[in-house]
């Protein structure tokens, strides 16, 4: 079959169905959580059987013997399941999942070394084989062309006379009284053309991300061309004015600035993907941990349609996943604690996304035990964190930021503050690296709800291009919460540090050179600015001289060599060539409190 | 346009090396002072004028800040600092020699380059015990010219982890 295909045309068909396999692996692993709660849904029950047997199918064809047999016996007992003559049990998931699990690492196999690398399937077919067993009616006699080992499959349905060149269970109205196992009779050359129409159905096309990552790079440099273009034009506006040419010329950046920013969001949107690529798989992991602790938690999904850049998508996964395990280990309680407690047995956890402006805001919430601030408070102290006194004046929230300390990570202290803390140093750590923001709010017994804010994008931003001394520095312009007038006489001590008066609350200043540079605070000028910036729910006033405007910035690393400057996010090349350094807002209440 | 003829000779010179035996070692050398530096000359990018450079908050006083390289942000670092000697102004013979290190673009200032050099590797001895005004740390070996010193200095060392660990603890 492989040798009518030229080798390349070969490859490229392994590529696709790799991708394929991929989607039809993380939907089947969704769907099969789904279908264990709700059994009834034929419906889902024959997208679950039609994934695998498009998996079966292709591989087939391509020669994947292994992955071709498990898929059989998956398909067996789906399609038994299919026909209620088994029942979906808890450990028949379990054998299911288990099956999807080496399913993965199959092919995963087949991505990193090029072909089906040999495994010994001998147990999981066992376990497959074992679980229609237990339940087989008598009536039903055992599927005829079931292969006798794994590397039998192919070559037998292979000699079948190819009686459909339509597959009907693509169809989405299938009965779910199946027609007697047409695909069985299908050979490879039929399911080949099928494959290759499936592909070519699609109206996407797939592209290297490296391509979408150099168009975008391209797109970075437009936008400072077009900057500096616009500031040309300012310029040569304000000495010519009135002249024709310069009405021509405003009109033809103007026009070049407009497309720029089209062309900058159209690329920007080539790269988003759906947040449910990452939520996916959480039914599964809460499912695992659910069953493996004896607890029963749901897992709502709100948003998923919601889109972020792909690197955020990337990198906020990890993260995630360790809230949604604390929410399972440590928030939800066992049935029994629950119920003396008047809860509902089902513990509950909500994991919704949504886009605020250019932010998305992904919660993740449970009904479980909440932490328990006293607690926090009480460990704060003992680590040195705070004194009472402190304490005392700070806020729920704020105590409860503690658990975001490194110290406050070591499983010990965890388990007896209530079990929240594991690595939360870290998950703020990531989630901070990607400009965004993670919040708590929890209530003994009532639950709790962690908010993560993140930028949809990380290459551009707007920022405040502010003047400090002889620097210019650019603040994001997301962490910007006003800008007020310094008033010199307005600034007060409090416990030695300097604070102003906004409106009703007591802001703490510092100049940003002060911050950045330790250098010697000097006295502000009459027409100094307090750029007010927040970070979670903390916010502090940095004194700079001027405000110079917004400015829609491209983020340039800055190299391993100085990557990890504190306060410092990384530089930006203005419209004229210089470079501006961009502030990390979150870096500078660091500074911040070890300077105080 | 000075700028380009410079990088157009040592790029050429850069390809005859690949050629030479293997014996032979060429050298960009450069005047920090009195004291004349060399580095392999396949280490080096270019050499260009200083430009504007943006200071750096809470980087070691050597770091001199980044520049804008063609759309690149590259660390520059001031050589004279970088050995603890005497600061001196800037004039028309300064440059940065940007150099290609551990996978990084950096530039280091220095008081101006002087020539391409074409040495035999046995020339090179250890670092010796005399006094210059380099901590021996920084210092690959050196070599004796007609009427002078070189000092061939180990770049990896010049920019060296240390610093960068520091740095990112800072």
């Amino acid at each position: 079959m492989a040798d009518d295909f030229a080798l390349d045309e070969m490859q490229a068909i392994v590529d696709e169905f790799m991708v394929e396999a991929d989607e039809l692996m993380s939907q089947l692993d969704a769907d099969l959580v789904t279908i264990e709660k709700t059994p009834d849904d034929l419906e889902l029950l024959n997208r679950i059987f039609r994934s695998a047997h498009t998996i079966k199918g292709t591989s087939g064809f391509l020669g994947f013997t292994n992955l071709s047999s498990l898929t059989h016996h998956m398909e067996d007992v789906l399609n038994r399941l299919r026909k209620s003559e088994l029942t979906l049990s808890a450990d028949l998931m379990d054998v299911l999942l288990e099956s999807v699990d080496i399913l993965k690492e199959m092919l995963a196999d087949i991505a990193n070394e090029g072909h089906e690398v040999d495994r010994d399937l001998t147990d999981i077919l066992a376990k497959l084989e074992s679980v229609q067993g237990e339940a087989e009616p008598p009536s039903q006699d055992k599927h005829e062309d079931k292969p006798d080992s794994p590397k039998a499959v192919s070559s037998k349905t292979k000699k079948k006379i190819p009686e459909e060149t339509t597959e009907p269970l693509s169809d989405d109205n299938a009965k779910v009284t199946a027609p007697s196992q047409p695909q069985e009779k299908k050979t490879d050359e039929v399911r080949k053309k099928e494959f290759l129409e499936r592909r070519k159905a699609d109206k996407t096309i797939r592209v290297d991300v490296q391509r979408l990552d150099s168009l975008m790079d391209m797109v970075g440099e437009l936008v400072l061309g077009r900057n500096a273009l616009v500031q040309l034009e300012r310029k040569i506006g304000a000495r010519w004015e009135g002249e024709d040419e310069i009405e021509k010329l405003n009109q033809a950046s103007t026009q070049v600035s407009f497309i720029t920013t089209e062309l900058q969001m159209a690329v920007m949107q080539l790269r988003m993907l759906p947040v449910g690529n990452v939520f996916n798989k959480f039914p599964r992991v809460v499912r695992d941990l659910a069953r493996d602790q004896g607890k029963k938690i749901d897992l709502k999904l709100i948003g998923e349609d919601t889109e972020l850049d792909k690197t955020v998508i990337e990198e906020i996964g990890d993260p995630l996943v360790h809230l949604i395990r604390n929410s399972c280990d440590h928030g939800i309680e066992t049935p029994d604690v629950r119920k003396e407690l008047g809860k509902p047995e089902n513990g509950t956890i909500e994991l919704t996304a949504a886009q605020e402006g250019s932010n998305i805001v992904i919660t993740i919430s449970d009904d479980g035990r909440g932490i328990d601030v006293d607690r926090v408070a009480e460990k704060a102290i003992e680590k040195g964190l705070a004194t009472t006194d402190e304490i005392a004046a700070m806020s729920d929230r704020d105590i409860m930021r503690f658990i975001f300390n490194p110290g406050f990570s070591t499983a010990a202290v965890v388990t007896d503050v209530s079990g929240r803390g594991v690595g939360m140093d870290v998950v703020r750590t990531n989630i901070e690296k990607l400009n965004g923001t993670i919040d708590i709010e929890s209530e003994k017994n009532q639950g709790t709800k962690m908010t993560i804010k993140l930028p949809l994008t990380l290459a551009i931003i707007q920022g405040l291009l502010v003047k400090s001394g002889d620097d210019i520095f650019v603040i994001p312009l997301s962490a910007v919460s006003e800008t007020v007038k310094l008033n010199p006489d307005a600034v007060s001590f409090v416990n030695k540090k300097e604070v102003i008066r906004l409106r009703d609350t007591v802001l703490p200043v510092l100049n940003l050179r002060e911050i950045l540079f330790t250098e010697p605070s000097y006295d502000e000028q009459e027409t100094s600015y307090v750029v007010v910036v927040g970070f979670a729910e903390k916010r502090l006033g940095l004194i700079v001289d001027e405000l110079l405007g917004q400015e829609e910035v491209v983020i340039k690393s800055m190299g391993d060599y100085l990557g990890n400057t504190p306060g410092i996010a990384g530089a930006t090349i203005m419209g004229d060539g210089r470079i501006r350094l961009i502030v990390d807002v979150g870096g500078l209440f660091k500074l911040v409190s070890s300077l105080m | 346009m000075a700028r380009i003829k410079e990088v157009e000779t040592v790029t050429s010179v850069a390809g005859a090396a690949k050629n030479a035996g293997e014996d032979i070692l060429q050298l960009v050398s450069f005047k920090i002072g009195e004291e004349e530096f060399g580095v392999d000359i396949l280490k080096v990018q270019e050499i260009n004028r200083l430009v504007e450079i943006t200071r750096v908050p809470r980087s070691p006083d050597f770091v001199e800040g980044v520049i804008n390289l063609r759309g690149k942000v590259i660390p520059i670092i001031d050589l004279r600092k970088r050995f603890m000697m005497e600061a001196r102004e800037s004039d028309k013979d300064t440059r940065i020699v940007v150099v290609y290190i551990k996978g990084q673009v950096m530039g280091m200032i220095v008081d101006g380059v002087s020539e391409v050099l074409r040495l035999p590797k046995d020339t090179i001895e250890p670092p010796p015990d005399i006094a210059t005004s380099v901590d021996s740390e920084y210092i690959q070996g050196v070599a004796m010219l007609e009427d002078r010193l070189l000092i061939f200095l180990d770049l990896s060392r010049v920019f060296s982890e240390k610093e960068r660990i520091a740095l990112s603890q800072m």
